[in-house]
């Protein structure tokens, strides 16, 4: 279906209110703050997130402050960012696991619910499966509830991975729980894939293992929010970078856009971020 | 899917408390086999050695089967919290499923899991109290067909005394329909009191309710109950409908509680039905409020 304003936003949403009046408009960012694409060349569809106005505070501490962005879908986005700046925070949001929040938020076009649950890949921070679990009752709760599970494939992962099938998972490392994780989420073919920080906490020779496992198996066409403070790991993946810092976008943009200044991610998150790791 | 999340809340709860049960069991076949041996043939020192062993078995399977009831509550409770605003939260809320359906699925599987765990436990009684009964009648050899009658003779103690009050015994099927009765509003207040806690634990989760943090649920959950309570009470005052059964089995309703008394003498059967609907409407209630707290005001951790 082609893009129709009167389906989408008014202009006053699509102005991108990215930046917060203490935060200063950043140079890499487009003008008002939003994408440095034009809205209007994508298909409705082609738009993995749309935000509007988004607003979320934990009692008098305002994390995500009326924040507005687009993300273009197939991408492999970043979602970078200091402590405490509202990363966690979004992707929960994306996920469907918080609802108090105000603004609207569609993912693949469709307002959380679950429609966009059943299409979304989740993968928090946070070991998720049961202690009771058997690795392989992981793989078959995967199987009950998504119909994009891929079986095959998550047993393929658990071999690789020499992952027993009858371990408890309370008798695996953090470090195995988090790659059983892995290997479940990225065993299904979602459109969506949000990751929050899944290096997280990993050491360096882990890092690789699960970047490949990441970048060589999401569904093709498929999107991936991946938040990460190990933006040097990551940059040479991103085709999209999405900064948050002081509960405001900082930038939303095309990693080709931030190339053409001839600087890194990395160099470019910590001028970006600036001011805003005060956020800690 | 609502199958499904019912097939894996059960399987939640019950492994957290198989073990409890496996014991039970253990401990209810020691106790048979010993009211069923006939330690006579073995001499007093084996009535004696009965008796003792019996008891002990006894006291065992009575501490078993309280311990089987909390248990059970804390594994439901405990696992309600964990697996929706835990980190097990982070699986059960991406899930593609409505807040109803988690929630019904988790009240199903935590109320059968909770009633199965009181029926033990009074079964458990049961058992026990029919070794020591035979012990104090006097059937040191239970396996004796005569020892079983010792719930006949209690039961004839008890209608002596009602009979000795003026009262008339209904007749038996009227006793049982109205015990099953009695048994039904016990189900159905067990239903309530795991709704009223799941209430209160996501109610606990809700901005600004989260303020009081661990005490939260347990505030919520007694200001709710008072609340459900209060409501059943005040309609109980305001209109309280009774069942009158009679033996035909034909159910006729009144608002009267002197057609109730009535009926009694009659040596009829009444039960008041008020509590029950209260129940039911306030269940229905809270479900819908819970289902939609999960829905758009939750915040997993």
């Amino acid at each position: 279906m082609d893009y129709r304003p009167e389906d989408a936003y008014s202009a006053a949403d699509r102005q991108y209110p990215g930046y917060s009046a203490n935060v200063p408009p950043h140079p890499y960012a487009a003008p008002g703050g939003g994408p440095m694409e034009d809205v209007v060349i994508y298909t409705r569809n082609t738009f993995a997130f749309k935000v509007r106005n988004l607003s979320k505070a934990y009692g008098d501490n305002l994390v995500l402050d009326n924040i507005s962005f687009d993300i273009p879908a197939g991408r492999i986005v970043g979602l970078l960012g200091p402590n405490g700046c509202g990363k966690t925070t979004l992707i929960k949001i994306l996920a469907g696991l918080i609802n108090d929040y105000s603004g609207i938020v569609k993912v693949d076009g469709k307002r959380i619910g679950i429609a966009s649950k059943s299409h979304t890949a989740y993968l928090p921070d946070k070991t998720f499966f049961p202690d009771r679990f058997r690795t392989i009752d992981c793989v078959d709760y995967f199987q009950d509830f998504f119909t994009d599970f891929n079986r095959e494939k998550a047993l393929d992962f658990m071999d690789r991975f020499g992952i027993e099938r009858s371990q408890r998972v309370n008798t695996m490392s953090k470090g195995m729980q988090e790659k059983l994780q892995l290997l479940t989420i990225m065993a299904r073919e979602a459109d969506i894939y949000l990751l929050d920080e899944p290096l997280g906490g990993v050491d360096p020779a882990a890092r690789s293992v699960i970047l490949d496992i990441i970048m060589n198996n999401y569904k093709e066409d498929a999107t991936v929010l991946l938040s990460t403070h190990l933006v040097n790991d990551l940059e040479t993946s991103f085709d999209h970078v999405l900064m948050l810092g002081k509960g405001s976008v900082l930038v939303n943009t095309g990693i080709d856009n931030l190339r053409q200044t001839g600087k890194s991610v990395e160099e470019i998150f910590k001028e970006v971020i600036g001011d805003a790791w005060e956020v800690d | 899917m609502l199958g499904k999340l019912i097939k894996n809340g059960f399987k939640s709860n019950l492994s957290a408390t198989y073990t409890i049960y496996i014991t039970m069991l253990v401990l209810s076949v020691v106790l048979g086999a010993l009211i069923m041996f006939d330690f006579t043939s073995v001499g007093t020192n084996g009535a004696v050695a009965a008796l003792v062993s019996k008891l002990v078995v006894s006291v065992a399977l009575c501490i078993t089967a309280i311990i089987s009831v909390i248990l059970t509550l804390v594994a439901v409770f405990g696992d309600f919290a964990r697996s929706m605003y835990g980190q097990q939260g982070h699986l059960t809320m991406a899930l593609p499923v409505r807040g109803s359906a988690l929630l019904l699925a988790k009240w199903l599987s935590g109320a059968v899991c909770v009633i199965i765990s009181y029926l033990v436990f009074y079964l458990s009684l049961v058992f026990c109290s029919f070794s020591v009964l035979t012990d104090l009648s006097g059937y040191i050899n239970a396996g004796d067909a005569a020892s079983y009658n010792v719930y006949a003779i209690a039961w004839q103690f008890i209608t002596y005394a009602i009979q000795a009050s003026g009262k008339i015994i209904p007749d038996e099927s009227i006793i049982f329909t109205v015990v099953n009765l009695y048994a039904f509003e016990g189900g159905v207040r067990v239903c309530i009191f795991v709704l009223l806690v799941f209430f209160a634990v996501t109610l606990a989760h809700v901005y600004p309710f989260d303020k009081l943090k661990k005490l939260g649920p347990i505030v919520y959950f007694f200001g709710s109950f008072a609340i459900v309570e209060g409501f059943s009470r005040l309609m109980s005052k305001l209109i309280n409908v009774y069942l009158l059964i009679d033996t035909r089995y034909a159910f006729t309703f009144t608002i009267y509680e002197s057609e109730a008394n009535l009926a009694w003498s009659k040596g009829l059967g009444a039960f008041p039905i008020t509590t029950i609907y209260c129940t039911v409407i306030m269940s229905i209630a809270v479900f819908l409020v819970t289902a939609l707290l999960i829905d758009r005001k939750v915040n997993v951790d």
